[in-house]
């Protein structure tokens, strides 16, 4: 698939589009980035207030009536992070038209948004009260079940840790002490200083031309404001080790390493980091699964994961607590031979291989392709896709090793299953 | 060129072919041009079929078809066919349900050689003591893992409470204790009694070229098949539940619930079974759905966090409809499920209501065709219920309301019901 069409339109905006019939739903979304700060807690509230209602439709149930109407469409938020920045927004998927009895549901739903994003349902200053409350309340649940997935929350735990007293250590649930404050006022303040003023990423993929997409824009999102928060993410390499852990009543412990490098996107080194991680961890051919997991004979998971956004790779095992030092020894060995350049041309193969085959999918994936390039652009990535993808399949294995070199341990947690054999068959 | 069956659908402008491989496999393959081709091979086999006999004597350990899914991608060489698949760049997996285990891959790029090596391996069974005994530790931690897991313990005991000691609610992956008692003689046994290609099916879908997976089949598998009769569970379900209530601890932040719902009036006959299917989908959308007054008051409240999971599963063995969620006051929430069904059996489906969950139906079954992972497994699940894919589009076109509201009126009567949770561990509390 090709590079995504760029269309200019209106007040200098611009919309991301990938022309194709090759589906039957179609996407389209609507995005924003913003610093990761101490307002993120609040938007994240805030987003989920204007998911309950517009003027035009304002209750929940009105507004999911209204999209079932429009052959099932769905409205979804987008929040996560993307180095030190916070980026939001709501997307649609919904039914080509040909699919329709000719609705043309992409006009109608993109009403639907616009009134969500620009139009939502508040009173005298401040959104609803009963609003606020169940979203305060469901985002406090949300933040108390974390716990519910003992790998997401040792990842997240060891993630802290790693990043202590920078933004990306930070929950974008936040936490609960600080929900206290999320008032129906407090939360309209932050809708407007916020959401309202900033300037949108658009990305369409679909039938319809840009050029017709763009003029929908135009119709729909006549409030754009034009704000656009310079992109930040503090990289640094990793400092002392630091330990943390916990016991939970579970059968199975948690061990997470967290290593960080100055290396993101757009140094030198990035693409061999990429591979590094999958020749590290990143498959059932890496040296973590194969080395580990398989001739161990110890673990069920067993892989690393890498943000290159932050520089940040965790590695992670589930283990028996009484396993947790070997593992632990047979983890970084596998990341010493990496630093050691003992990277077989059978790894080097198959982890751009991988790669390859992860790019190429991405393109039957319309949320992940806009993704994709929205995070590119909101961190200044000029490369096209094809560049990088170039990139990745020249790496050497001394790039590996070199960037192995500025990789380092940073943090090791591990949650601690605390509940005997006997128990675990109760 | 080979004898195919084509199936068309005008209405998706889609289409897929059958053909019947000499040993009796059925290869079907859905012609879709996405980039990422998608491979399965399934043995009519699951795990809860543990009796290598008609008479119900010797029965297998739980957990052996599991078991099997793991050792089947070691080879003799000694090589390991994930390695094998990692260096096409394909993509390979497994996974086991009670009633099938499916090896499939996925790839972008040298489809033909990913296809050779998934028939290949698992036509190859090689097992070993040694190989056996370390698969015995991954997958000793796989159920610690699967045990931590809140949602999955939670709905293992619906299934008990609504089949209690029933092979169709064991562990797919075992206990300890069973995984212990596996043996390679075990494994070659189970592997000789099921994955007989009369009791598989292959399925492809993406951007490939259907004479070559047919040709690839014929070079590679065996010509011929035992034929021999499966054999298959013969201990009856019941229409009650065993019991109605089953109550566990975990870490969970909240108590969280699974509600099973036993369905004992299946139809045996293909058709009926994929319109009632498609009639509790539209069922559990107008009951349980997002647009649904139900939900949003009982979220608005508090009575349960976002996201009411709902689902009718049909199987050879068992038909169960399931709703699952978090909540402070399981039992208050299945209270207030009850009551609303009640009031709606005394109203009746607003006509409204059924055209919405309708629609809703018609553009979810058209969305699914935007996949080639979730088609191949579609297709699968099809034509393993002896169906045909397509169908069900015409079942949704003709649905009438009175057929839902029938469902609604036999379908929920308490003997049928049970409800597990799992609560919140105390502090202190093991």
């Amino acid at each position: 698939m090709n590079e995504p069409v760029i269309t200019r339109f209106g007040n200098g905006q611009t919309l991301l589009s990938l022309p194709t019939d090759r589906f039957k739903t179609e996407y389209l979304t609507v995005q924003f980035a913003t610093p990761l700060d101490d307002a993120a807690q609040a938007l994240t509230a805030t987003l989920a207030v204007m998911e309950r209602g517009s003027t035009a439709y304002p209750s929940r149930l009105l507004l999911s009536r209204r999209l079932d109407e429009l052959y099932s469409a769905t409205l979804c938020t987008c929040n996560r992070k993307v180095g030190d920045m916070q980026v939001w927004g709501f997307s649609l998927d919904f039914l080509a038209r040909r699919f329709t009895d000719d609705t043309n549901v992409l006009d109608a739903a993109l009403d639907v948004l616009s009134g969500v994003l620009y139009h939502p349902f508040a009173e005298n200053g401040a959104f609803r009260a009963e609003d606020t409350r169940i979203v305060t309340r469901e985002l406090c649940d949300a933040i108390r079940a974390a716990v519910n997935n003992p790998r997401a929350y040792a990842l997240a735990k060891c993630r802290k840790l790693l990043c202590a007293d920078e933004p990306y250590a930070r929950s974008l649930l936040g936490e609960e002490e600080t929900f206290a404050a999320l008032t129906p006022k407090a939360l309209y303040e932050c809708y407007r200083a916020r959401v309202a003023p900033q300037k949108p990423f658009f990305f369409y993929a679909g039938a319809e031309e840009p050029a017709a997409v763009c003029a929908l824009l135009e119709k729909h999102f006549t409030a754009i404001g034009d704000a656009r928060a310079p992109y930040r993410a503090a990289v640094r390499p990793a400092g002392e080790r630091r330990e943390g852990g916990e016991q939970l009543p579970v059968s199975q412990g948690k061990l997470v390493l967290g290593f960080r490098a100055n290396v993101t996107y757009g140094h030198p080194l990035d693409a061999a980091l990429v591979v590094l991680n999958e020749i590290f961890g990143g498959s059932p051919a890496s040296k973590l699964f194969l080395n580990v997991r398989e001739a161990m004979g110890i673990c069920y998971t067993c892989f690393s994961s890498l943000d290159l956004y932050k520089g940040v790779l965790m590695a992670q095992a589930g283990v028996e607590s009484a396993h947790r030092a070997v593992t632990e020894a047979a983890m970084l060995a596998q990341f010493a031979a990496v630093r050691a350049g003992e990277i077989t041309e059978t790894e080097l193969n198959a982890a751009k291989a991988s790669l390859a085959f992860a790019y190429r999918q991405s393109e039957d994936d319309p949320s992940l392709l806009a993704d994709i390039y929205i995070n590119r652009r909101v961190a200044g990535i000029a490369e096209t896709r094809t560049a990088w993808r170039e990139r990745i399949a020249a790496v050497t294995r001394e790039q590996i090793a070199a960037v192995a070199a500025m990789l380092k341990l940073g943090a090791c947690y591990f949650l601690d299953g605390t509940l005997s054999a006997g128990e675990e068959e109760a | 060129m080979h004898e195919t069956t084509r199936y068309q659908s005008d209405l998706l402008g889609e289409h897929y072919l059958c053909y019947r491989h000499p040993s009796g496999l059925p290869i079907y393959v859905f012609p879709k041009k996405l980039s990422t081709a998608y491979a399965l091979f399934a043995a009519d086999y699951g795990a809860s079929d543990n009796i290598l006999s008609a008479e119900g004597k010797p029965t297998l350990p739980s957990g052996v078809a599991h078991f099997l899914e793991h050792k089947l991608f070691a080879n003799a060489d000694g090589s390991d066919s994930f390695e094998r698949f990692s260096a096409l760049g394909a993509d390979a997996n497994a996974y086991t349900s009670h009633t099938r285990t499916v090896y499939l891959f996925s790839c972008t790029d040298r489809f033909d050689e990913a296809f050779s090596e998934l028939l290949t391996f698992v036509t190859h069974p090689y097992f070993t003591e040694e190989n056996v005994a370390r698969e015995r530790g991954i997958i000793a931690e796989e159920i610690r893992m699967c045990r931590d897991n809140p949602y999955e313990r939670c709905y293992y005991n619906m299934l008990r409470g609504m089949y209690h000691t029933h092979p169709v609610a064991s562990d797919v992956c075992g206990t300890l204790a069973s995984v212990a008692r596996i043996t390679p003689e075990t494994l070659y046994t189970a592997y000789r009694t099921f994955y007989d290609l009369s009791n598989m099916v292959l399925a492809v879908c993406g951007d490939v070229a259907p004479e070559t997976v047919f040709d690839l089949a014929d070079q590679l598998l065996p010509k011929t098949a035992k034929n021999a009769p499966v054999p298959r569970l013969s201990n009856k379900i019941t229409p009650r539940v065993y019991r109605p209530r089953t109550a566990a601890k975990g870490v969970v932040a909240r108590p969280i619930f699974s509600i099973g719902i036993k369905d004992t009036a299946v139809p045996s006959e293909s058709a009926a079974r994929v319109r009632r299917d498609a009639c509790f989908s539209v069922l559990q959308e107008i009951l349980f759905g997002p647009s649904g007054e139900l939900y949003q008051s009982l979220t608005d409240r508090g009575m349960i966090a976002p996201g009411l999971a709902t689902d009718y599963v049909i199987s050879r063995d068992a038909a169960f409809q399931q709703i699952a969620g978090e909540a402070d006051d399981p039992e208050a929430v299945l209270g207030e499920i009850l009551a609303y069904i009640e009031k709606m059996r005394k109203t009746g489906i607003p006509q409204a209501d059924f055209e919405r969950c309708r629609r809703v139906e018609y553009a979810e079954y058209i969305k699914s065709f935007d996949s080639c992972e979730e088609i191949a497994n579609t297709l699968l699940s099809f034509v393993m219920e002896g169906a045909t894919l397509f169908e069900q589009a015409e079942v949704i076109r003709t649905m009438r309301r009175e057929e839902v509201e029938n469902l609604l009126c036999t379908c929920y009567r308490p003997e049928q019901i049970t409800l597990s949770v799992v609560d919140p561990i105390g502090k202190g509390e093991k």
